[in-house]
């Protein structure tokens, strides 16, 4: 399945709800829209990951450059409800510690600045 | 020339073979098709130098016009004749594989045979250009291939085998065998983030680096360090490698490794399973990374299965996944395999498994070692 982005703004934050696999092309398809996001001044970013069953290697390494470019940017980038098996490949890759996880969307939300 | 009308508006038909017969200098035999199905049999069936796509507005808002340049442009020119003059659609078109994008309302002889003229000749430069392509990865292929080693330690007590098989023509797995002098034998494999050539250069440059450190290196602790420093000489930090590194100590059966970011090893020892799980982040991420060391002893009768994510990752039509259970299960049905004969098996299984789902997937590696009783 072909990844598919919703997009919510809640206040300054928007959060991405990603379904489907994040793998091959759908790496640049998000790096794309992620890079339009901080175009335009939209740099406090969640990414919501409970419908993606499937994180390859190549858009692991791409979450990484977009958390960079967001970072330079100001902002903050955070991953909500990862799946049992995207859990496992950053436990795996211990990107666990270098990415901020979260459960709830509350959770996830706190701490972004307003504007 | 021949010429593929896919068309099935009966009045656009009439205008664009009113507009090829007043063609004078090029003559066109045109053929109809109503639809891209039909087409597709009919470029089958017959030879043909161009095909003229009439999509309706319909198709290229459902995506479905999209696919239909892409199936049919694979092979022959194809020019798009839309009653839609929408540039982004157009540019879209021609990304999927169109040689140009016509609207049917201005169109004229001089416009549409310059098109096809223009067409053909770009559709021969680019069909030139992909056999080049072709040629040279098949080269690639062949040096990678020779990365691989010629052949596979005869360790006393010990049976190794390995199995490697790339999705594309070049991939960004490998495994290596480095025999350490007097007793010990580097085991590694590797995995580059990646696909394609990206992936193959990186493999071939950690697999390059990895065979020059490791006699010098005490400990797998230590190569992997200094391969980590090494391949971070590169500023692009989106690519990574995850490589499971151990060294066997052949009359202990002592195995010492390190596990950098690499999925979990299995250590079947009859009815006991470890898991080698990951000691310490991949290779080329972070500067100030570091890696534990573990030890396990290889007893008699059990097996070290190390693979690539590529195999457990395999998913079939319904999106399960090979995974564990997966290569439980071969292994299961292998007891008395030898070991190259069952990282075979393994690879196949899970090929098997992904063949009907239409992706390619990813490289599959598989090393096994068995300590023999």
């Amino acid at each position: 399945m072909a990844l598919r982005i919703g997009r919510r703004d809640i206040g300054p934050v928007t959060i991405l709800d990603l379904t489907g696999k994040l793998a091959g092309e759908a790496n640049e398809t998000l790096a794309d829209r992620i890079e339009d996001l901080i175009d335009t001044g939209r740099t406090s970013l969640i990414l919501n990951l409970r419908d993606v069953s499937f994180i390859d290697s190549a858009a692991l390494g791409g979450l990484l450059s977009t958390r960079s470019a967001v970072m330079k940017a100001g902002g903050r980038l955070r991953l909500l409800n990862l799946t049992d098996r995207v859990w496992d490949l950053m436990v795996t890759t211990k990107l666990e510690l270098v990415f901020e996880t979260f459960r709830s969307e509350a959770d996830a939300m706190e701490g972004f600045a307003p504007r | 020339m021949r010429v593929l009308l896919v068309e099935d508006d009966p009045n656009d038909v009439v205008r664009v073979n009113a507009v090829l017969e007043r063609a004078a200098a090029s003559s066109f035999t045109v053929r109809t098709v109503a639809a891209a199905p039909a087409a597709a049999h009919e470029l089958a069936a017959e030879s043909y130098d161009l095909v003229l796509l009439g999509l309706a507005r319909p198709a290229l808002r459902d995506g479905s016009g999209f696919e239909a340049i892409r199936g049919l442009g694979k092979a022959l020119p194809v020019i798009v004749l839309s009653g839609y003059d929408d540039e982004d659609i157009a540019v879209k078109a021609v990304q999927r594989g169109a040689q140009d994008y016509l609207v049917k309302e201005g169109l004229t002889v001089d416009l549409l045979v310059r098109s096809i003229r223009y067409a053909r000749e770009r559709h021969r430069l680019l069909a030139e250009q992909n056999r080049r392509l072709e040629h040279e990865l098949k080269i690639a292929a062949f040096v990678q291939q020779s990365f691989l080693p010629g052949s596979v330690p005869q360790v006393p007590g010990h049976d190794i085998g390995a199995h490697l098989d790339t999705s594309g023509q070049v991939g960004g797995d490998f495994y290596d065998f480095i025999e350490l002098p007097p007793d010990r034998v580097a085991i590694a494999l590797g995995d580059a983030s990646g696909k394609g050539i990206p992936g193959a250069i990186l493999m071939a440059e950690t697999q390059g680096i990895l065979r020059a450190e490791a006699a010098t290196c005490a400990t797998p602790v230590e190569l992997v360090s200094t391969l980590n420093r090494a391949l971070l000489r590169d500023q692009n930090q989106d690519r990574f490698v995850t490589l499971f590194y151990g060294v066997l100590a052949i009359p202990t059966g002592r195995f010492t490794f390190v596990n950098a970011g690499h999925p979990r090893a299995l250590l079947l020892d009859g009815a006991t399973e470890s898991a080698l799980v990951s000691t310490g982040p991949p290779l080329r991420l972070f500067a100030d990374a570091a890696w534990e060391e573990q030890t396990v002893t290889l007893g008699a009768g059990s097996r070290l299965v190390i693979y690539s994510d590529g195999v457990t990752e395999a998913q079939d039509t319904t999106d399960e996944f090979f995974d564990l259970a997966g290569v439980r299960g071969v292994v299961s049905e292998h007891l008395d395999c030898p070991a190259a004969e069952l990282a075979r098996n393994i690879c196949h299984a899970a090929e098997e498994f992904e063949r009907e789902s239409g992706d390619p997937g990813d490289d599959k590696t598989v090393v096994v070692v068995r300590a023999l009783g």
